[in-house]
This record gives C-alpha cells, sequence and structure tokens, in this order.
C-alpha cells in the first residue's frame, strides 16, 4: 500500500540532445496518514516530482506505484490530489460549487453526487457552501480563493495529497488557515508538501525529503532532520530561524543535547548555554 | 518628501461607506525607510498606487515634493522621482531582454541613447544584474527578477522607491537577495516605502505604519511597534519564529536589538 | 523547474550572417522572394540555390537544422507534385500510365519547378529566423516600419506591441501549461472524445488563461504608466547601425535578385 517512487528519474527531452533530467533516482514512499515535506531550492526538480507522482509524467526509468498497482493517468485519476502553486489558477467556472464540483464530474459522479462532494469540500475549507457556493470564484480575495482552489481538490475525496507551496503569497491569516486544512487531511489521506523553505511544515511533517538537483539530497524522519540542522544549508536551504541559531551557536561551541523548533526551549538552551 | 494629507479614498464600484483608506496621515521623508505593514486586504496596496499619482484621492492631498498627484500635468515629473516596484515579477517587465526592460523608463522620457546607456549600465550594477543583460526575463530567477524590477525603477533616478510587497511572491534566496539590494539603497540616500505583511522586513525600516481595514492605526520606530505586541492578532500580523525567540531571549536578559529576527543577526548578537 | 520553451527556431552562433543588420537580412530576403516568382527557367531556380546554399554556408548553422523548416512542408511540396504531374494545365507526352493515371511529362517539370521554388522560399525565410533573435528582428521590423509614421500608421504603439508579444509569450505558454497540469490532476482529459467534446475539454484551461492574461494585462498597464510610458517621444537604447558590411550585403543583394529576377 501507499504511494512509492522506486528510483524514478524523468528528464525533459529525452533522447534528444538538448535532453534535461529533471529527476534523478528518487525514491519516496508516502503512506495514508502521514506528513511527507519535500524541501528543494528553484530548479531542484520539485514540480517535476509532483507530476510523476501525480501520474502526469511517465518516469522514465524506475517505477511509480498506487496502492499495489503501476500508477498512470487513470489510476491517478481520483486517488492522488494535486494542489497546483498558485491553484487559484484553476478556478474557472460561474460558480464556485459548480466549480469545486468539477472534479467529482470527471470521476463520472452523478451531477447530484458532485454537488454533495462539492458541498462537503467547501465546508471542510471554511467556505459555507450556502454563502458562497453561488458566487463567482473570481469575486473571492486571495485567501478565499487558495481555499476554494484546495476544496476543488478535497472534492475528490483523493487518499494521496500533493500541495505545491500552498502557502505561498498569503498573509499570517491566510497561511494559518491553509496550513491547518492540511495538517487536518492527515486524517485520512498521505500529504506531501513542496515548498522551498523549511519555516511551515517541518514541525508537523512526519518525513522530510531534501531534493538536490534532481537527485535526493536527504531523506528520513522529520524530527531526525530537527536534529542534524545542517543539512539544510548543505543542500542551498535555509534551516527554519529557530533551528538555524541553535546551529550558529553550536557553530560557537555551544553544546546542545538536543536541537528544537520551539523557541521558548530554545532560549532557555541557548541562555543556559545548552541543556 | 511624500505627504498624505488627511487621504481618503475608495474603488469605484465598491459599496457605499466601503473605503479602502479613511483620512491617511503619513509622511515618506528624504534617506529614510518607511514600512507599511498590514494584513491582506488592508489598504496597504491602495496605498502605495496613490504615491505616484496611479490613484488619486478621494478626499485630502498626497503631495510629491509639493506636486499635486491630482495635477493631471504633474503625472511625469511626478512618476519620474516615484520609482515603483510590484509584486509581482512577471508582470511589470516589458522588453524581451534585460537591458532593455531597464532602459525602458528612460527610453520613455526621451533621454539620449548616450545617457540611457549610462543609467542601464549603473543601475544593472546596482542590483548586481551585472553579466545578464541579454538574458531572456522569464529565464531569470524570482530574486532575479525582482532586481530587475528595481534596477527598471533605479534608471529613473527616482528620490523615492515605494515596493509593493516585493518579496511575497519569491523563495528564501530571493528574498535575500531583495532585502540586499534595499539595504544598500538606503545606504545610498534613496527614500524607501515598503508595503509589507512580514513584520521580520518591516522592523528593518528606519519607522514603520501599520495599516488595518484602511487606517493607520500605528506610526513609530520598530522599538515602538514592539511595544504593541499584544495588538499584532487585531491587525492580522503575525510575529515570525525568529521574533518570538528574540523575544523570549530579551525575556531571559539577553540583550537582543529590535531588528534582529534572522538567525544571523540574534546569533551575533548574542556572542558579540 | 522551468521547460525551456522553444520560441521560433533562433540558433545563436557567431557569424558574419548571425551580425549582419536585421533590415538587411530581412530586405535582402524579400527581394530574393520576388526574384523566386519572377523567374521561370531551371537556371533561375539554380542561382538564386546557389544564393541560399552560400548563406547557408556562410551562417555556420548545420544543414540539418536549416533543413528542419522543411519537413512541415513535406506534404504541400508532395501534393504540388502530384497535382501537377496527374493535372496537367495543359497535356502533353504520357511518362507512365498508372490504371487511370497518366503522368504527364511537362506537368512533371512544371511541379517540380513549383516545388523547387518553395523549397527555396521556405530554406530562405528560415534562413533569418535561424541566424537573427527574436529581439533584433521585431527591432528590424519595427524600424522598417518607420516611414509608415507619415501615413499616421501608430508605428512606436506597433513596435511596443510586438516586443511585449515577444516578452509573454514564454510566459504565457508556461502558465498554460501550468493549467492544464492543475485541471488533468482533477480529471480533466484533453484526449478523448470527438471534437466537439474535446473543444470543450478546454474550457477549464481556457478561461482561467484569458482571466490571467486579462488581469496580467491590467497590472501591466499600471507598470508602464508608472515608468512614464505615454506612447510617444519614446527614445530607444538600441539603435541598429548599418555597418559598411551591411551595406555591401544590402546593396549586391538587391542587385543579384534585380538581375535574377530581369534576366534569368
Amino acid at each position: 500500500m501507499g504511494l512509492i517512487l522506486d528510483s524514478a528519474s524523468y528528464a525533459y527531452g529525452a533522447g534528444r540532445p538538448f535532453e534535461v533530467p529533471a529527476l534523478v533516482g528518487v525514491t519516496l514512499e508516502v503512506q495514508r496518514g502521514s506528513l511527507t515535506l519535500v524541501l528543494g531550492s528553484t530548479g531542484s526538480g520539485k514540480s517535476t516530482l509532483l507530476k510523476v507522482a501525480a501520474g502526469l509524467l511517465q518516469a522514465q526509468r524506475g517505477s511509480v506505484a498506487i496502492d499495489g498497482r503501476p500508477l498512470t493517468l487513470d489510476t491517478a485519476r481520483g486517488s492522488v490530489g494535486l494542489v497546483f502553486q498558485d491553484p487559484e489558477a484553476q478556478l474557472f467556472a460561474d460558480t464556485l460549487l459548480d466549480d469545486v464540483a468539477f472534479g467529482p464530474k470527471n470521476l463520472g459522479l452523478t451531477p447530484e453526487e458532485a454537488q454533495t462532494s462539492a458541498r462537503d469540500a467547501l465546508s471542510e475549507v471554511g467556505l459555507d457552501p450556502v454563502a458562497y457556493g453561488a458566487r463567482s470564484p473570481f469575486s473571492l480575495s486571495g485567501g478565499e480563493a487558495r481555499r476554494a482552489a484546495i476544496a476543488g481538490v478535497l472534492s475528490m475525496a483523493p487518499s494521496y495529497l500533493l500541495a505545491d507551496e500552498p502557502t505561498a503569497g498569503l498573509d499570517a491569516t491566510g497561511r494559518a488557515a491553509v496550513k491547518r486544512l492540511l495538517l487536518a487531511q492527515r486524517e485520512r489521506a498521505g500529504v506531501v508538501v513542496v515548498s522551498h523553505a523549511a519555516e511551515e511544515f517541518l514541525g508537523e511533517a512526519d518525513y522530510l525529503m531534501i531534493l538536490d538537483a534532481g537527485e535526493v539530497g536527504w531523506a528520513g524522519p522529520a524530527a531526525a532532520a530537527i536534529q542534524s540542522p545542517e543539512i539544510f544549508s548543505a543542500h542551498g536551504l535555509r534551516a527554519p530561524e529557530v533551528l538555524e541559531v541553535q546551529r550558529i551557536a553550536a557553530d560557537a561551541g555551544h553544546r546542545f543535547s538536543r536541537y528544537t523548533l520551539d523557541p521558548d526551549e530554545a532560549a532557555r538552551m541557548l541562555v543556559g548555554g545548552g541543556v | 518628501m511624500i505627504q498624505f494629507q488627511e487621504v481618503s479614498f475608495s474603488y469605484p464600484g465598491s459599496p457605499a461607506g466601503v473605503r479602502a483608506l479613511v483620512d491617511v496621515d503619513l509622511v515618506i521623508s528624504s534617506g529614510q525607510m518607511l514600512a507599511v505593514l498590514g494584513a491582506n486586504g488592508s489598504g496597504k496596496s491602495t496605498l502605495a498606487r496613490l504615491t505616484n499619482g496611479l490613484l488619486v484621492p478621494d478626499a485630502g492631498r498626497v503631495l510629491v515634493d509639493g506636486m499635486d498627484t491630482s495635477d493631471d500635468s504633474l503625472g511625469l515629473p511626478i512618476r519620474e522621482r516615484v520609482g515603483m516596484v510590484f509584486q509581482h515579477p512577471d508582470d511589470q517587465i516589458v522588453a524581451p531582454a534585460v537591458e532593455d526592460d531597464v532602459a525602458f523608463g528612460p527610453e520613455n522620457l526621451g533621454m539620449p541613447r548616450a545617457e540611457i546607456r549610462l543609467r542601464v549600465d549603473s543601475a544593472i550594477a546596482d542590483v548586481g544584474l551585472t553579466g545578464l543583460e541579454r538574458r531572456e526575463p522569464h529565464l531569470l530567477s524570482g530574486g532575479q527578477k525582482q532586481r530587475l524590477a528595481i534596477a527598471g525603477a533605479l534608471a529613473m533616478n527616482p528620490r523615492y522607491l515605494v515596493l509593493d510587497e516585493p518579496t511575497s511572491m519569491i523563495d528564501s534566496q530571493g528574498k535575500r537577495e531583495v532585502t540586499e539590494v534595499l539595504a544598500r539603497l538606503r545606504a545610498s540616500g534613496h527614500a524607501v516605502l515598503l508595503v509589507t505583511h512580514d513584520v521580520a522586513e518591516a522592523v528593518r525600516a528606519d519607522r514603520v505604519a501599520v495599516i488595518d481595514a484602511g487606517r493607520i492605526v500605528f506610526q513609530g520606530t520598530p522599538e515602538e511597534l514592539l511595544h504593541r505586541r499584544t495588538e499584532f492578532g487585531a491587525w492580522g500580523l503575525e510575529m515570525p519564529p525568529g521574533g518570538v525567540l528574540a523575544e523570549r531571549l530579551r525575556a531571559l536578559g539577553r540583550p537582543i536589538p529590535v531588528r534582529a529576527m534572522d538567525a544571523e543577526s540574534i546569533g551575533s548578537s548574542l556572542w558579540a | 523547474m522551468a521547460v525551456p520553451v522553444p520560441f521560433g527556431q533562433y540558433v545563436q552562433l557567431d557569424s558574419p550572417m548571425h551580425r549582419l543588420d536585421a533590415r538587411v537580412k530581412i530586405g535582402v530576403t524579400a527581394a530574393f522572394t520576388i526574384a523566386l516568382f519572377a523567374v521561370d527557367t531551371w537556371l533561375g531556380l539554380a542561382v538564386v540555390g546557389i544564393m541560399a546554399a552560400i548563406g547557408v554556408t556562410v551562417s555556420r548553422v548545420p544543414v540539418g537544422l536549416a533543413a528542419r523548416g522543411i519537413r512541415p512542408i513535406a506534404w504541400l511540396l508532395a501534393f504540388t507534385l502530384v497535382v501537377n504531374s496527374l493535372f496537367p494545365a495543359q497535356a502533353s507526352e504520357t511518362l507512365v500510365q498508372l490504371g487511370p493515371l497518366a503522368i504527364d511529362a511537362a506537368g512533371l517539370q512544371r511541379g517540380l519547378f513549383f516545388s523547387v521554388r518553395i523549397l527555396l522560399l521556405v530554406f530562405g525565410t528560415s534562413l533569418v529566423t535561424l541566424t537573427t533573435s527574436p529581439v533584433a528582428l521585431t527591432d528590424g521590423l519595427a524600424q522598417m516600419m518607420r516611414p509608415l509614421a507619415v501615413l499616421r500608421f501608430p508605428v512606436d504603439d506597433a513596435a511596443m506591441m510586438m516586443s511585449i508579444a515577444l516578452r509573454f509569450m514564454p510566459t504565457t505558454a508556461e502558465e498554460a501549461e501550468r493549467i492544464v497540469v492543475a485541471q488533468s490532476a482533477r480529471g480533466a482529459r484533453f484526449d478523448t472524445g470527438g471534437p466537439v467534446t474535446r473543444a470543450k475539454a478546454w474550457l477549464p484551461v481556457l478561461v482561467p488563461l484569458f482571466v490571467r492574461l486579462f488581469r496580467r494585462a491590467d497590472d501591466l498597464a499600471i507598470a508602464m504608466e508608472s515608468r512614464c510610458y505615454r506612447g510617444q517621444g519614446r527614445t530607444r537604447l538600441r539603435q541598429p547601425v548599418m555597418r559598411s558590411t551591411d551595406w555591401i550585403v544590402l546593396v549586391v543583394g538587391l542587385g543579384s535578385a534585380l538581375t535574377i529576377a530581369l534576366v534569368l
């Protein structure tokens, strides 16, 4: 079971002289009920990884399987949800309810069933279907549009949910809402968040994978990553600020028994010179 | 000096009584960096667009070095003085190559070619894009695109630089690049108005104004801002994790400066 | 990661052909196009062919790449050849009889002649796009439109429009790709059903794309206004300057095209 990439590789323009390898031998296992954070700087292959994991691109080497079956566009349908960067770009219908019902309809649900799924999904993202359902998706604020687009994916009740930079460009309130939403999805789905910044999800993630130039730079439990804060800068990324302060302190000769993301604990350890 | 005098503004077509800005009084002085801090929908972008006459007040006045932005005949001299950079890097780059884009402003001002060349080269150097003059904009990173947008504004030799959330759509590496360029600009005497929702960015300015529901609810130094910490939630603002750590360290008796919200500056003040 | 969006067929090299002023390349190619239609002898075609061959050699563009532009018109060439040989304007002697179809000798010759003419035409124009960057090409076209200002044609606006189109084509292509991916992930299929179903399937892509384009146009207009754009009174950083080689190539090129057109 699970969504499993086994040494998956993908290159754009494969076989042609200007072949661009984007993903090289990447292995990733996503189980329901877990949150995986994938970090990488610009051009590290994050977007390609998402497309391969969503069945939109076929790995040229290695394999991708979903719950024991090979992943294709067909097996991915409805099972793998993808919240793309800037997802409000997908909104198109006259009313929000129709827009959110687009996915379920494509899965072959009757219009009534699709509407029911859409209403449930809207409630789930905190947009009251009665108040918002008949509104034009283009009349929403930035944060609302982002949540509406996520509802458009949740309405298909995916077993695996992939999200690319889900909080980019949002203010504090919007970020908090989207974060809460994705964490709640862990109850019933395997969630993968792809980002360039560790700050937002590292504390809540179960697993961390760092992509570097298309390859797996580091992979393991997120808790282990927190205990080795040097892995972030080693792959062109920035550790969360609280962790980075402790890393700088360690470089300056302070010894900690363990690193922490919690500002309170970090402050006490820094002032005490260690625990 | 840019002065906002009791400025109110509503967008045409918005319901009666809904005003994007209400009685805003604000001064942007030469050689100073002012951050306007606010949540989405607070009116901060509207405020930015009033500084160069893209929008004109319904009530009150905006004066740029004494020139009233509602006077149409002053449009050009005002925009020459007030350079503007927007949130979406892609939607403000006009030309299909870096140096042509930087040249766009001076070209519009009808400058002689030799003068354009000088300005383009120096603006590109100011933002650290030397060597990429012929690059196509869509091949640049987010941080490079925003630096290109800043260069485009600088090429007009503006006295004031207004940036509307320049870092909210780009990655952390890009943010650092833009922040460094802004620090250099301030050091060289430019007046900078930075519109942002990021507290860590705002406290690096000389002064901060907080805007909430169209009203300026706070104006003062970053130190004074932190004294109003309990109101952040009501204003829709969030203290970043680095800022929280700095607070805790201060509570434990360490003298962490107000501006230090990133690891490097917290670290260097801990072990100065 | 950003997938390189292929734009036109420009091959970045350093050759005398690449360095030539875009206006000269456009002008000379236009002259040869006219000459191609004026010549009615094989000798004429051969001379133009030799000129084209010299052009490719000077440009240092690999012949394979230069010939790529011909592939899309292969069907057109075949069609020209077949129609002319089977249905000649004036029947002459039959070369081969294939059941009810007769291949006519004069028709075949005519077909060949037309095909070679089209071939040279495409080859010549792609030589320009292969050796001129899109920026230089639009700049050159804008410069060549300048005299139209006398007729009150909005030359500056047109030049600005071309430049903006050039700037936003790759960005829009990337955006379209993103929306296609997002809608595919919501179960949209673009490759099944009849033409009507397929056309409808594109609606969820086109609507957001246009919404974006309009918003982008708004934002861009504001950004341009902020940078003092008035649509007039502009000077230019880049002013293509005709060097002596440009003048020589222009005169020789136009001269030979004229000679070929009149003599051969």
